[in-house]
């Protein structure tokens, strides 16, 4: 990756006053993320230990735990359910389309890219259209005889809570996955075809594992917008169990309960903590360091 | 030449399945914005027509169709994108030309600030500063939602520009400032230009994302700002069809960014998107 | 007895034919290079060999067997890439028993026969590197040995040692031509490097515009150049029209257009037939003084002279022609100078037209 290197050299331009140029150009940005983001994000965290007279205690994350425990877990489960099956479907999807040079397959790629920046608002509302209880799924289904019409699927649940994050999540990754493969020369896959590899050896010993950084982030990247997503379990999700995020918005609006809330948030911080370190860790060394 | 048809025959049904799962839920979007009436188990609507749409966009107004005209919140939603990626941008610029083009101290933690909301999930972050803005008086006003949308959108705006900029060669710049060019003249006469497409990019994408920006304007904005994703939310609950015909509005900038990035798109600022 | 054996190859793409009914037979254990300037179809044809392009006609075949319609995975080849693509994420070890597990040989073979290519190309105890923790040329022998390892029917090398300076660019030219002697495999060499060509190759075939111009071993295409095209390609050439005026026993008398006169050897000229005169630099013999009285020999003007360390590169003016010759060092001859050459009937090239 081209990355901080280029940087260093410029070093030699400057004079005096250049030095402190870098730091005024980013004084806005920084000021800004500082008060508006890392203060609450300290807020959030100094505010979950709080109890209502201002003391430090556990309180809250007791609180948290007994009425919401489920909800973490459930959050957690749609989590993992959801990085595990697009990132499958994400690596057997691009897979396909760099090996393959039909037109089907360009076809399947510009297809496979059309919701990648749907907002997830629009995303919710065609899963509460679609996925509803006498939504066009089961209106199909029903219509093939494959669903009963007196109790159709009821998706407004985990099932189509994953659905809904699969629709949105495969193509993004899918996207990343494959414009990493698209900078492995072809001579690569070539030499592993000449040693007598077959298609699945070339995905599964070759392609994939050259571009594993490349998965790493995405797969991080997607978890950590699964756990964080609240407009989409929100609108979708009826009744018990929901995900963490809609936990903390009933907090908030009904109780104005921001300390419970806020212990809530702390179990997403933690829910992504692992990875969104790796995240962090991995792009600051390559940004500083170039490797 | 049977494998070569069992290949196409998998491929076939491949492509059905995704044109399938992907035009599904669209349509269903479609459909419900134009039908009337709709009856279980029906795959199609009993009647069909434009009366949504043109209570929505509002050409008429018949108190039996339950829709309101969107410009309200359209013009609401306009604002504050507009705003918020003006400001965005004038932040955005001088912090990505910084860190593409400088060595500059404490870059590790500068970095550390600029990724960690996207790591990490921001509706705490949202909860937090609601009594801050609600003393402050910003709470469920224009310019509260507009600062949250900076907040939330500033990040991409620094990382797809330091993309822009990185990816123009810097020799193309010690060229100019070797034929005796001010380092002030070379970023406006030289880098601008060549960065412009990554620029346009980044400006849009994050025009969009404010356009489209949920959750901080729920906990912000909340009941008194109403975006076209607020109304979009609060008429999802009751009336299908209205909700339908929002969701397509905005589900349009986003399918014209997506032909804007094939266009004018290099893998370099999927850095600043996703990684 | 016939290795691999194309047969009326074709290949286009689009409206360019790369490859235009291309015949050629690669014999037991011999070398051949494809040698052609950049887009001559030599690369292509090479890549049909390996199956990596798929041919538009023809057929190719691989000792007995025809092999035009199996894909590259079964063909049996070992292919060695210009940029050596060797396998990032893999050690050197891995990327040669990679092939070799996928054919299910044993662990201990496996072992084995790394160990044996390894120290062919002179690398043991690399085995846990990395291919970015190698040097250019160490990659270039590491990807010579994944394609040895398998111990494949053929050896199809794409202008290997393109991406290696000038210096370990000749080291590694007698290298692979030493290895592939003692292995006694048959191999096929691409490459727009006529010097490598000529040092390496058993035989080499000249392509251009995707058509077999002279298949011949070095010598032969060197001294006797089929055509224009191959006297100027493979080394330097200059180039004098002429026509016969006169056929006797041994020798034929050449004239120019401006009335200069060559005597050569006779061979199959007729009389009035055109014919062109390649002059290689070194068969320029320059004259202390006026020999009035020697065939071929002629006044000449020096237009340019250029010092070359080792020799003088001149370009004379004889007639309306061009010639270009190599002097020693010593004294430069300035523009204008006239000098008195010979040219050797002898080592005179003839081609027709």
């Amino acid at each position: 990756m081209r990355s901080g290197s280029s940087a260093v050299e410029v070093k030699g331009l400057g004079g005096g006053t250049v030095r402190f140029l870098p730091l005024f150009l980013l004084l806005p940005a920084v000021a800004f993320i500082l008060v508006m983001y890392i203060y609450p994000f300290a807020l959030s965290i100094v505010r979950s230990f709080t109890d209502e007279s201002g003391g430090l205690s556990l309180v809250n994350y007791y609180k948290a735990v007994s009425l919401y425990g489920r909800d973490i877990l459930f959050s957690i489960q749609v989590a993992i359910l959801g990085t595990l099956i697009s990132t499958v479907l994400s690596l057997a999807l691009a897979s396909y389309i760099r090996l393959s040079d039909s037109r089907m397959a360009r076809l399947i790629n510009s297809l496979s890219r059309l919701g990648i920046f749907l907002p997830y608002v629009v995303v919710a509302q065609m899963m509460r259209s679609f996925l509803a209880p006498h939504g066009l799924l089961n209106v199909l289904l029903a219509n093939m005889g494959l669903v009963d019409i007196d109790s159709p699927l009821q998706l407004f649940n985990i099932r189509g809570l994953t659905f809904g994050f699969l629709w949105k999540e495969t193509p993004f990754i899918t996207f990343i996955v494959l414009s990493g493969l698209q900078v492995i020369d072809d001579t690569y896959i070539e030499a592993a075809r000449s040693v007598g590899a077959r298609t699945r050896h070339i995905i599964l010993r070759i392609l994939l594992p050259m571009i594993k950084p490349t998965i790493a982030i995405a797969v991080v990247l997607t978890f950590c917008t699964i756990v964080s997503t609240f407009t989409l379990p929100y609108m979708i999700v009826a009744g018990n169990p929901t995900t963490v995020t809609v936990d903390i918005a009933h907090r908030v609006t009904y109780f104005g309960d921001y300390r419970v809330a806020s212990a809530l948030g702390v179990f997403l911080y933690l829910i992504v903590g692992v990875m969104a370190v790796y995240y962090l860790r991995r792009t600051v060394r390559e940004e500083v360091y170039g490797y | 030449m049977g494998t070569k048809w069992r290949r196409a025959v998998l491929e076939g049904a491949l492509l059905c399945l995704l044109f399938f799962v992907i035009f599904g839920p669209i349509s269903s979007l479609v459909i419900w914005s134009i039908a009337i009436r709709w009856y279980w188990p029906h795959v199609l609507p009993q009647e069909i027509g434009l009366a949504y749409w043109k209570q929505a966009l509002g050409l008429q107004r018949d108190w039996a169709i339950a829709a309101v005209s969107i410009w309200g919140a359209f013009g609401t939603s306009m604002l504050v994108a507009l705003v918020a990626t003006a400001l965005v941008m004038t932040m955005a610029i001088p912090a990505g030309y910084a860190l593409a083009r400088y060595r500059v101290p404490l870059k590790a933690l500068i970095l550390l600030l600029f990724l960690m909301p996207k790591a990490f999930p921001q509706q705490p972050i949202f909860v937090n500063l609601l009594p801050t803005f609600t003393r402050w008086g910003l709470a469920g006003t224009v310019q509260g939602v507009i600062l949250i949308h900076i907040l939330v959108c500033l990040i991409f705006g620094v990382w797809i520009t330091t993309s822009a900029f990185k990816a123009i060669p810097q020799e193309l710049e010690e060229a100019a400032r070797s034929v005796g060019a001010t380092r002030w003249r070379t970023f406006w006469k030289v880098l601008l230009p060549l960065a412009a497409p990554g620029l346009l990019v980044s400006t849009v994408f994050v025009f969009i994302t404010s356009l489209t920006e949920f959750t901080g304007t729920f906990f912000i904005g909340l009941p008194f700002v109403t975006t076209l994703p607020m109304l979009l939310y609060s008429s999802s609950g009751y009336n299908m069809q209205f909700a339908s015909v929002i969701a397509i509005v905005l589900l349009i900038p986003s399918l014209l960014f997506m032909v804007l990035i094939q266009r004018v798109f290099r893998p370099e600022y999927m850095g600043g998107i996703a990684g | 007895m016939p290795k691999v054996r194309l047969e009326r190859v074709t290949k286009r793409y689009g409206k360019v034919t790369a490859v235009d009914c291309l015949d050629l037979t690669v014999h037991e254990g011999e070398i051949l290079t494809l040698l052609g300037p950049s887009g001559c179809g030599k690369t292509t044809t090479l890549r049909c060999i390996a199956g990596f392009v798929v041919l538009d006609e023809g057929h190719i075949f691989l000792g007995e067997e025809e092999v035009t319609h199996l894909p590259p995975e079964k063909r049996d080849i070992g292919f060695v890439f210009q940029n050596y693509a060797l396998w990032p994420h893999m050690t050197v070890y891995q990327n040669l028993s990679f092939g070799l597990q996928l054919r299910r040989i044993p662990k201990e073979e496996i072992r084995e026969r790394v160990q044996e290519v390894l120290s062919m190309v002179r690398l043991s105890g690399m085995e846990d590197r990395y291919p970015r923790q190698l040097s250019g040329g160490q990659q270039q022998r590491v990807a010579l040995a994944r394609a040895l390892a398998l111990r494949p029917r053929v050896l199809l090398l794409d202008e290997p040692l393109s991406n290696l300076d000038a210096k370990l660019r000749e080291e590694m030219r007698f290298e692979i031509r030493e290895l592939q002697r003692q292995l006694g495999i048959t191999a096929i060499y691409v490459t727009h490097d006529q010097a490598e060509a000529l040092v390496l190759s058993d035989r080499i075939a000249v392509l251009n515009e995707g058509r077999l111009v002279q298949l011949g071993t070095p010598e032969e295409i060197y001294q006797r150049p089929a055509n224009r095209f191959v006297a100027g390609f493979i080394g330097l050439s200059s180039f004098i029209e002429a026509r016969v005026t006169e056929v006797e026993a041994e020798m034929a008398v050449l004239e120019t257009e401006d009335g200069l006169h060559f005597r050569v050897p006779r061979d199959a000229l007729v009389e009035g037939q055109a014919v062109t005169l390649a002059v290689r630099p070194e068969h320029v013999e320059v004259l202390g003084g006026p020999s009035g009285d020697l065939e071929n020999a002629f006044q000449a003007e020096v237009v340019r002279a250029a010092y070359l360390g080792d020799s003088v590169d001149c370009r004379l003016r004889l007639g309306k022609w061009e010639l270009r010759t190599q002097l020693l060092p010593g004294k430069i001859p300035a523009p204008g100078e006239v000098l008195w050459i010979y040219l050797p009937p002898e080592k005179l090239i003839l081609i027709p037209g």
